[in-house]
């Protein structure tokens, strides 16, 4: 059985970055921090061009909607240079995210889309773990990774089930499973221990796969029969 | 097997970390071989590993615009790089990084330029009024010459010179008018009260005329508003090279 993310294929995008730490330009990271310390906008201008992509990841992953994560991403950038006296060394990526995070969460606040939706709320009505959905999901050859192309309905399809997970475990996911970070970077983040982090993604996970299970007949027809017949020479 | 109700959400959990190896040796020892027995978990961790892997090829989102921070209005926009660029800095990027830092340190040059500019036209334009003055005292400034004597004789000590020698420097006829009043070739010291702090320049000038000749005079008049007006043409020749510069940067 292959276990582990060394197993992993699915088409990842080379964009994404690794889970393992890659070998950072830490001294001029480090020089670019202490010139924005000192108000130099364009040093933080750097920094900004080195994470700009990982920051907005986050926050349209978050959102769902390309205009408002580009809002809140620039909302979170400034916050951030206007902050940065409280950086205290450490990840500066985890700390920027941090503060992505954070904005994320005060526009869910600001907006109120989802009055009833608590930071710690578990699942929704009518969507906790059904183990015949699982099995469902596991037997399925639709659901092969190895086999999928991630066409824009099924990302679309991904994104809504990513929106229905709690705040809290919907930034630990897209920070594990789309950004690559350890799991001791996202509890830095989150500002969490690491066994909830562990939790959190454990659940996030088991909540977007019974979602996917339960709505993949909303997928286009011509979707599912390209994927039968894209599974027929391996039976 | 079944796991319990309760326990399973703590199996999921240890199921999703070795997913991500965060499990111990230990505890990726004890699931791998669970794993072997529980068609259960061999399920989960199926199911978890395709929604993981899902996840992971979603395409990142194309960035709509550049996120950098405007910059002060004193540096030019150019100065920031595309927003498309790789998020690793790139040797474009380190190369953009060592221009703004050269930029930086040529704008102090320029600012102490533009000081310097901006102190010769003050001076020209003090110059300058001061020949406009002199020859307005041309014709009327014949009044207590006495009292114009001892402020000479001030003037001529040297120590209240500082600020106006180089209008005071073309009269070479000032010690003979002087000697001629008090009879002592030798300069006194001055004293307070004969040299008033309201002497202006234009005072002293308008003595030294009426002591000495018409040819002097426009002499003087003559290289007082040359030295400012070359003072002004340095002023004006400064501003431009400075201005030049920040638009080329």
């Amino acid at each position: 059985m292959n276990i582990g993310k060394g197993s992993q294929t699915g088409g990842g995008n080379p964009g994404h970055e690794s889970r393992q730490p890659q070998d950072q330009p830490g001294d001029v990271e480090a020089l670019l921090v202490a010139r924005s310390r000192r108000g130099d906008t364009a040093a933080f201008n750097q920094l900004i061009l080195m994470y700009q992509q990982a920051v907005y990841t986050l926050t349209y992953r978050m959102i769902g909607d390309s205009e408002t994560a580009a809002d809140v991403t620039q909302e979170a950038l400034f916050a951030a240079f206007r902050g940065i006296a409280s950086f205290r060394g450490g990840s500066f990526r985890a700390w920027l995210l941090r503060i992505a995070s954070n904005a994320c969460y005060d526009y869910w606040r600001r907006s109120r889309r989802r009055p009833s939706e608590s930071l710690e709320a578990l699942t929704e009505p009518g969507e906790g773990y059904d183990e015949g959905l699982a099995q469902q999901f596991a037997g399925d050859e639709r659901w092969n990774p190895e086999t999928l192309a991630l066409r824009t309905e099924l990302q679309e399809l991904i994104q809504s089930g990513l929106e229905r997970l709690p705040l809290e475990q919907r930034v630990s996911v897209i920070l594990s499973d789309i950004q690559g970070l350890s799991y001791e970077e996202i509890a830095s983040v989150t500002s969490a221990s690491l066994g909830t982090v562990k939790s959190r993604i454990a659940r996030g996970r088991a909540q977007l796969r019974d979602y996917l299970q339960r709505h993949a007949e909303l997928l286009p027809r011509s979707y599912r029969l390209r994927e039968e017949k894209g599974r027929e020479p391996g039976r | 097997m079944n796991h319990p109700e309760h326990a399973w959400e703590q199996q999921r959990e240890q199921l999703s970390a070795l997913l991500d190896n965060e499990l111990s040796a230990q505890e990726r020892a004890a699931l791998e071989a669970h794993l072997e027995d529980c068609s259960q978990c061999r399920l989960e961790l199926e199911s978890l590993r395709r929604t993981r892997a899902l996840l992971h090829a979603l395409p990142q989102p194309a960035l709509p615009r550049s996120f950098t921070l405007p910059l002060k209005p004193a540096a030019p926009a150019r100065q920031v790089p595309d927003a498309q660029q790789a998020p690793v800095p790139s040797a474009a990027q380190r190369s953009t990084g060592l221009q703004m830092s050269r930029t930086s340190a040529l704008r102090r040059p320029v600012q102490v330029l533009q000081w310097l500019s901006a102190i010769a036209a003050v001076l020209g334009i003090v110059i300058l009024l001061s020949g406009v003055f002199s020859t307005l005292h041309v014709g009327g400034s014949t009044a207590n010459s006495a009292l114009s004597g001892t402020l000479n004789q001030g003037d001529k000590s040297g120590s209240a010179a500082g600020s106006q020698s180089p209008t005071h420097s073309p009269n070479a006829n000032t010690p003979s008018t002087a000697g001629a009043d008090e009879g002592t070739p030798a300069p006194t010291p001055p004293t307070p009260t004969f040299t008033p702090p309201s002497s202006t320049p234009g005072a002293g000038f308008g003595q030294h005329t009426s002591g000495g000749s018409s040819s002097s005079l426009s002499e003087h008049i003559f290289s007082t508003t040359s030295v400012g007006l070359f003072l002004l043409l340095l002023s004006v020749c400064g501003f431009v090279i400075s201005w030049a510069l920040r638009r080329r940067w």
